[in-house]
């Protein structure tokens, strides 16, 4: 799937065709996982990922969600029109390393702020990363709440580590996402 | 760049006298009947409580658990047959009143609720504020060729009332007609709605004339919007005029196909129209379906393909054969491109005359935005000037009268004379050479031509520091003003919003 990433990123391959094969992937998988359910290897990082509450925008997000899978992540989708309290529990729940926000209206991008604030309500806000993104979004948005800028191709690199703080391109110029790893999370 | 001159607002559709048609008739009745069928036996989303009881009285096929409705066809025609096909979109003035389904031709729009724009003193790009607002409705005050007015950008400054904002920073700043479709929440309406009354002399004068209507989306594959509906049922009982829109993208919300996406879309559009018609029989609808496809190679959304902009002139046909007026789309009004390429060129000159050659009641643009109407350079929306005066010229194709053959003068002038120097020519040279905003002659000898987007540079900043619209009186101001703040304190808006 790195590959196929790489492909991608270069042109090559379209997105229906990463769709047919994080498929293949997955199915693969399905089939590995129990031979190998004790190993450390096959336990993949969880995203948890949703577009906030009041939009009903999930182009961009599924097209992340799709990306992050692509790459080896589980992600748990809660759709569009997700309050809060929704990913704060699906967080609780589900112990993610990573949660996406997606947000495609000038109304609802302060959702973002809402739900970030529910997490550190929750006492949540340490144990993730967060990554938030749509088109309203800009750098001086991603400033505000202290947050570096990417977009949906940079996210599995973001999602992956310590390339956290790394700005990366990506040929969808309209795209922006928001990369908050805990650490710059304060006012950075 | 030539000398502008102060004006007062004015309008200009363009009539075409050269006609398409996309469709044959057995084209458009295959097509309605697929958006008849899809009605009655797929259904519609509609999660709205009100909506689905207003569906149920008229005996539609609705599932209260599922927000659900299958409508008859025969409810479809009945209610349709209420809508009026011809209306006033009406502007401050009488003089700016768009006469939607008459004899005038098609009406542009300035669109927008863009979320970012280009700064023109940086040039960088930005979150849109409501000062961007105010600034760009005085630009299309200006321009004739735009009649309707929405916010071009959002007031991003503003938060959840951002909306209202940007109405009220529209009302401020142009005579002409002002719409919405940001305004998706039965509060915002009401306090959008109570700022037209105040602006129109009161809620009667209004109804009179609407200076004010809405325009709510559909949610593709075959869904309304909670917050939308119950805004569309607020303006309807207004007596405001309201639209709806579909966006199918071609093999992701939409059948991969242009007639499949029109079909589906054809019935999300009807599904809200009658809705209206129901509970509010006569309110002036119109719709429009802006069909796109997904760039594969990004999954980026992608309003500037060919196969969009042909399906999207289609649209005049079924909604005229249904009765009702059309918005076209052309990318929204915007341009997938960058300004100052080819390709945008071309977006724009087939979008709008495809349009204008169909027969369109209003058309989306001039607007000035870019990449799939996200971003908002001002300077854009005088190239689309340019291109629209010359598909004015072109679709009022060529004038055959005695006049115009001028025998007479032919007799005169004779073989190897010249037409320059003769009275008539000098009458009709200046029709000839109709004014460019963006064309510059050299004006010193080895001066080079400045390039299009420097000289439209000059003339935004000549109508943003010169350009003054005709300002509405104090205490109105102050009214819409007091009617905004108000919103920004409501805490029902912002629940209502998120759907608490
Ligand atoms: C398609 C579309 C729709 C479709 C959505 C279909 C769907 N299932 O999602 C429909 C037709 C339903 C729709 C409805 C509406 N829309 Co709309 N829509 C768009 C449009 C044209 C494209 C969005 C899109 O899908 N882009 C393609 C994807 C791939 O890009 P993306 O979402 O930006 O995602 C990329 C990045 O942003 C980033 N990203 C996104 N999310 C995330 C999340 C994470 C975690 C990360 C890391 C990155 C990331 O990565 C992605 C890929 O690179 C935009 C304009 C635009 N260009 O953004 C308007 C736009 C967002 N819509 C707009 C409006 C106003 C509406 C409506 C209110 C219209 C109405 N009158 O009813 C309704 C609202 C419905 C609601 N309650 O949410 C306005 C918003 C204005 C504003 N300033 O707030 C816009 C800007 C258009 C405009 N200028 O008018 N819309």
């Amino acid at each position: 799937m790195d590959e196929v990433a790489r492909d991608f990123r270069a042109g090559d391959l379209f997105v229906p065709e990463v769709l047919i094969a994080a498929r293949a992937m997955h199915a693969g998988m399905n089939v590995l996982r129990p031979l190998l359910a004790d190993s450390d290897a096959v336990s993949a990082a969880k995203c948890v990922i949703g577009t906030v509450k009041g939009d009903l925008h999930d182009i961009g997000k599924n097209l992340v969600k799709m990306m992050l899978e692509g790459a080896g992540f589980e992600t748990i989708d809660l759709g569009t029109d997700a309050g809060p309290e929704a990913f704060v529990e699906a967080v609780r729940e589900y112990q993610p390393q990573l949660v996406g926000m997606s947000a495609l209206l000038t109304t609802t991008m302060v959702q973002m702020k809402a739900t970030i604030e529910g997490f550190e309500e929750a006492g949540l806000s340490e144990s993730v990363k967060i990554m938030a993104g749509g088109a309203p979004v800009t750098d001086a948005f991603a400033r505000e709440i202290g947050a570096y800028a990417a977009d949906a191709a940079s996210a599995v690199d973001v999602a992956r580590g310590p390339a956290a703080q790394t700005v990366l391109c990506h040929p969808c110029s309209t795209a922006t996402g928001i990369i908050l790893p805990a650490e710059n999370r304060r006012g950075s | 760049m030539i000398k502008l001159t102060e004006r007062r607002a004015s309008i200009r559709p363009i009539k075409s006298k050269l006609s398409i048609s996309i469709l044959d008739d057995e084209e458009i009745k295959k097509i309605n009947q697929t958006a008849l069928s899809i009605l009655e036996e797929v259904g519609i989303v509609m999660p709205s409580e009100k909506a689905l009881r207003i569906f149920a009285d008229a005996n539609a096929d609705v599932d209260f658990d599922k927000k659900m409705v299958r409508i008859p066809a025969q409810l479809v025609a009945d209610s349709l047959k209420t809508a009026p096909r011809r209306y006033t979109l009406c502007g401050r003035r009488p003089e700016l009143d768009a006469d939607i389904g008459g004899e005038e031709g098609t009406y542009f729009y300035c669109s927008g609720e863009a979320p970012k724009i280009v700064d023109m003193d940086t040039g960088e790009r930005r979150s849109s504020i409501k000062s961007d607002v105010e600034k760009m409705a005085k630009i299309a005050d200006y321009l004739p060729i735009v009649s309707l007015i929405w916010p071009t950008v959002s007031a991003g400054d503003k938060g959840m009332s951002a909306p209202l904002h940007g109405v009220e920073a529209c009302f401020n700043n142009t005579e002409k007609h002002v719409q919405t479709e940001s305004v998706m929440d039965r509060i915002s309406a009401e306090y959008a709605i109570e700022m037209a009354s105040v602006v129109a002399g009161g809620k009667d004068k209004l109804r009179e004339r609407p200076i004010h209507s809405l325009l709510v989306c559909a949610i593709a594959p075959l869904a309304q919007d909670r917050g939308g509906i119950d805004a569309a049922l607020a303006y309807a009982e207004a007596g405001l005029p309201v639209g709806f829109m579909s966006m199918p993208t071609l093999g992701l919300t939409g059948p991969p196909y242009p007639a499949g996406s029109l079909a589906t879309g054809l019935a999300e559009v009807l599904s809200a129209c009658v809705l209206t018609q129901i509970a509010y029989p006569g309110t002036p609808n119109f719709v429009s379906i802006i069909p796109s496809v997904i760039d594969p190679r990004t999954a980026n959304y992608f309003m500037g393909s060919s196969f969009a902009q042909i399906a999207s002139a289609a649209v005049v046909q079924l909604a005229h054969s249904n009765g009702l007026p059309l918005t076209a789309c052309k990318s929204f009004g915007g341009s997938q491109y960058k300004l100052n390429n080819w390709q945008a060129g071309i977006e724009n000159l087939y979008g709008h005359i495809l349009a204008v050659m169909a027969g369109a009641d209003m058309s989306f643009g001039p607007s000035g935005m870019i990449e799939a109407v996200s971003l908002l350079d001002m300077r854009r929306i005088l190239f689309d000037r340019e291109i629209l005066q010359a598909i004015d010229i072109i679709t009022d194709g060529i004038e055959v009268s005695d006049d115009t053959l001028a025998f007479d003068m032919v007799r005169e002038v004779g073989p190897r004379g010249m037409f320059l120097a003769h009275g008539r020519t000098a009458k009709e040279a200046r029709k000839l050479w109709p004014p460019s905003i963006l064309f510059e002659e050299a004006r010193v000898e080895g001066e080079k031509y400045r390039d299009a987007v420097e000289v439209a540079h000059d003339a935004i900043d000549w109508i943003l520091t010169n350009h003054r619209p005709a300002p509405l009186p104090e205490d109105v101001r102050q009214e819409l003003r007091a009617i905004v703040a108000a919103a920004d304190q409501d805490e029902d808006l912002k629940r209502e919003i998120r759907g608490d």
